[in-house]
């Protein structure tokens, strides 16, 4: 395997003489102008760096994206493969058949084609496993009808990772299948949701009528969709944390840890010549203080993770932290911007202060609330005993009738 | 701890932890409470003897480097000493012998004697008041005919009591100057101070026109601003080191209890209501630890970054492990409030380092100055 001092200087080379310098004055790029510099990459060999050369990775190892991260750190790389590459590409890598590998991987590193996360549904996000979407085989296919929710990327994606109940006479983890569903095909409609900052949706949800996936299609055996969800959480907690194969995919444009909307408040208290009021100085100087030390926390799980010294869903912790420490900083930006935060003159844009804590809650609840998190931490990295619960061992279709008398 | 530990870290850190297990276990703490000198001199000359000392050496005098990173392989002995709450003069033989070491052979000899724990050497450095900042030092040297004089009160001495010698950092007119004052010098006094911790023994010490040669000069005079600098990192550093061993350890034992302790018919680590608490927590501890060794780095690779990252690892590590601790105590109910209870010795010396060199609400100050210029 190339070394990585020699991949370092390869890569250097590389982005010195292709890539543009960031300049955070420049507004983001378009879906296009990503996708177009996604496929650069790709041709170049500059992506997938852990991925076998099979699948049109470069047969190299976690160590060398790290490199390449930093190498790349201050250039402009695509923005909007967080979930696709960072997430359902190593999720795809781990349970997914040999064709389905060697179909679609080359078409995700390439960006052509953008993988999602059906998991959420109407009835609730926290107990995935009580997904109430129903999978039905029939010949050589499964029918999967029902309704998904909070699906962020729906609308422009291919194909979503989609959590389906197969068996309904066992318990509810044991009756899941997952399937790579197609969001173009017939059967499905797609709607997006509007989120509180009144921004274009970003999230959807969508009603399945019988949309037909072949056997292939399926992530791990046909009852083993909730072991297979755990692998995609496992890889999605490492991609917000901004580790293992999600190093280097957060979605923020800033080089911060973690792909949690941030706002940089040493600035705006400078804008707001507040940087020095006492009232404010010491808030300001904390919040610094917690990015940092937030970013410091992901890079030490990251060794832990590649020296083996730690194991198992540590990215848990890191997003954790980062559910602490978003609160904070967005409401600490609403004090710093003040009356002129909230209320302006002219027609420049503005609210961007009110608009980040509108948005905040949403890294604090995609991917699992501050709550579940927390219960992860405690029980699998603490090993602390589970609540008693009454879900467990009930089938789940006994489960329902239960639910359904309590209510009435 | 660190995660990517050298085979010899690892083997160093498991022989430190080895000998305060078994030569410093906290039943032995406890009995010293009473030990006016905090610890026997045996016990810290054995410990000494397992070769840390050395690490802050040049090896043309003696010493020895482990990673080459000495702030790294330090940082290891600390956490152990912080995880048992061990007694002895860590931090202030760490910062003597980096003082010294640089300051060169002149002082060969005073230097193996500490680094073989034969003697020990306090730093006489903070003033009254809670003063930690080199600005604000008032303890004066100046140049007479026959040598060095020094006039001032250096408070918060950490083994200023046992100590054979003190660094002293003093103002000329310059810029601030160290000098190596032997214990028994004329016009030197000892008062020895109380202290909450249970081991660690400060004093003041009063320096009324004591009078030293300029051999005693350590490292050029009225030039020591930069050293001095770096020994109040090097304190901070270590200082966090240990708080994270200490806490690590607290949170260890009690998450123990936790599973044994029950209440309303199932142990007490079953409810969300304290495992998110202890879910937090470890985030906090492993944030402190990520934290201070990224300062670490940054000091042993005379980063310039390095002045503000230590600001940022003690104004962390200072608030959150008192917090820690508070939570604590807190999850393990009345008996944590006790005597008999090993919490209170951890709440001790997490409250005496958060105060240290400073209490991490100035090194906030020092963050927002760093960030503002
Ligand atoms: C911006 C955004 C993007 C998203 N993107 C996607 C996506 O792409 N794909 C997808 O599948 N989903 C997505 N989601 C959905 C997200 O995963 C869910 O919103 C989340 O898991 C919570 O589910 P819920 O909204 O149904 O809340 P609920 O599960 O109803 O939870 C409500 C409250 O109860 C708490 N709670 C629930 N269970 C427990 C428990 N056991 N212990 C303690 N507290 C508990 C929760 O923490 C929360 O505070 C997204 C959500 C957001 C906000």
């Amino acid at each position: 395997m190339e070394s990585l001092e020699d991949f370092r200087r390869r890569a250097r080379a590389w982005i010195e003489a292709n890539l543009e310098r960031r300049d955070p004055r420049r507004p983001l790029r378009t879906r296009e102008e990503n996708a177009a510099l996604q496929a650069k990459l790709f041709d170049a060999g500059f992506t997938g760096f852990a991925v076998p050369k099979e699948y049109a990775g470069q047969g190299l190892s976690l160590d060398h994206q790290a490199v390449w991260v930093e190498e790349a750190g201050d250039y402009v790389t695509p923005q909007g493969y967080q979930v696709s590459i960072g997430m359902m590409m190593p999720t795809l890598l781990d349970l997914a058949t040999e064709a389905v590998k060697k179909r679609h991987i080359p078409r995700m590193l390439r960006g052509e084609e953008l993988f999602m996360q059906l998991l959420s549904e109407p009835s609730g996000g926290s107990d995935m496993a009580g997904a109430l979407t129903r999978a039905t085989k029939r010949g050589d296919s499964y029918f999967i009808s029902g309704s998904k929710m909070w699906s962020s990327g729906a609308l422009n994606a291919h194909y979503g990772l989609c959590l389906a109940r197969v068996n309904w006479d066992v318990p509810k983890h044991a009756g899941l299948g997952m399937f790579v569903l197609p969001l173009k095909a017939k059967g499905v409609t797609i709607q997006g949701i509007r989120p509180a900052t009144g921004e274009e949706a970003h999230f959807c949800i969508e009603y399945f009528d019988d949309v037909e996936i072949p056997a292939e299609y399926v992530l791990g055996g046909e009852c083993e969709g909730w072991a297979s969800a755990q692998r995609l959480l496992f890889h999605e907690r490492n991609a917000v944390a901004g580790i293992g194969f999600g190093l280097g995919y957060q979605t923020s444009g800033e080089r911060q840890a973690g792909g949690g909307w941030r706002a940089d408040l040493v600035s705006l208290a400078r804008k707001h010549q507040v940087l020095h009021d006492p009232a404010l100085a010491a808030q300001i100087a904390d919040n610094h203080i917690d990015s940092v030390v937030g970013g410091q926390l992901s890079a030490r799980v990251n060794t832990g993770l590649v020296s083996g010294k730690l194991k198992g869903q540590w990215g848990s912790l890191v997003k954790l932290n980062q559910g602490l420490d978003l609160p904070g900083n967005a409401e600490l930006g609403l004090s710093v911007a003040g009356a002129d935060g909230v209320i302006w003159s002219g027609n420049a844009p503005g609210g961007e202060t009110t608009n980040t804590w509108l948005r905040y809650r949403g890294n604090t609840i995609a991917g699992g609330s501050n709550e579940i998190q927390r219960n992860i931490v405690s029980e699998r990295l603490l090993g602390l005993p589970r609540e008693p619960a009454d879900d467990r061992d009930v089938p789940f279709n006994e489960l329902m009738k239960r639910r359904q008398q309590r209510q009435s | 701890m660190r995660l990517n530990l050298s085979e010899d870290q690892e083997l160093m850190d498991a022989t430190v932890r080895r000998f305060l297990e078994k030569e410093a276990p906290i039943a032995k703490i406890r009995a010293q409470y009473d030990l006016a000198e905090g610890c026997a001199r045996d016990y810290w000359r054995e410990f000494c003897a397992l070769g840390w000392p050395a690490l802050l050496v040049s090896e043309d005098l003696g010493g020895y480097a482990l990673s080459g990173a000495t702030a790294q392989d330090l940082a290891i002995v600390a956490e152990e000493v912080g995880r048992l709450i061990a007694a002895g003069p860590f931090t202030p033989t760490a910062v003597c012998l980096d003082a010294l070491s640089k300051a060169g052979a002149a002082f060969g000899e005073v230097i193996a004697k500490v680094m073989s724990g034969e003697v020990i050497a306090a730093w006489a450095y903070a003033e009254a008041g809670d003063q930690w900042e080199p600005d604000a030092l008032q303890t004066t040297a100046r140049k007479t005919g026959g040598g060095v004089l020094l006039d001032g009160v250096k408070a918060y001495v950490e083994a200023g009591g046992q100590a054979d010698y003190f660094l002293v950092t003093a103002r000329a007119e310059a810029g601030l100057t160290q000098v190596l004052v032997p214990k028994g010098t004329a016009n030197v006094v000892v008062t020895a101070a109380h202290g909450v911790d249970f081991v660690r023994r400060f004093a003041e010490v009063r320096f009324d026109g004591a009078l030293l040669p300029e051999s005693a000069l350590v490292g050029p005079w009225a030039g020591a601003d930069a050293q001095v600098r770096r020994q109040r990192q090097l304190a901070l550093l270590l200082q966090c080191a240990e708080s994270n061993g200490a806490v690590d350890c607290a949170f260890e034992f009690t998450v123990d209890y936790m599973r044994q302790r029950y209440a309303f018919g199932r142990p007490i680590a079953s409810y969300q209501a304290l495992k998110h608490r202890l879910a937090d927590m470890l985030a906090r501890i492993q944030a402190s630890m990520a934290t201070t060794d990224a300062a670490i780095d940054a000091f042993d690779a005379g980063s310039p970054e390095a002045e503000r990252l230590v600001h940022i690892a003690k104004a962390w590590v200072g608030s959150k492990s008192s917090m820690n601790l508070s939570d604590l105590v807190q999850m393990t109910g009345g008996i944590g409030v006790t005597w008999d209870h090993d919490l209170h010795i951890y709440e001790r010396r997490i409250a005496v380092n958060r105060a240290l060199f400073g209490g991490p609400e100035r090194h906030r100050q020092h963050v927002h100055r760093l960030i503002s210029a």
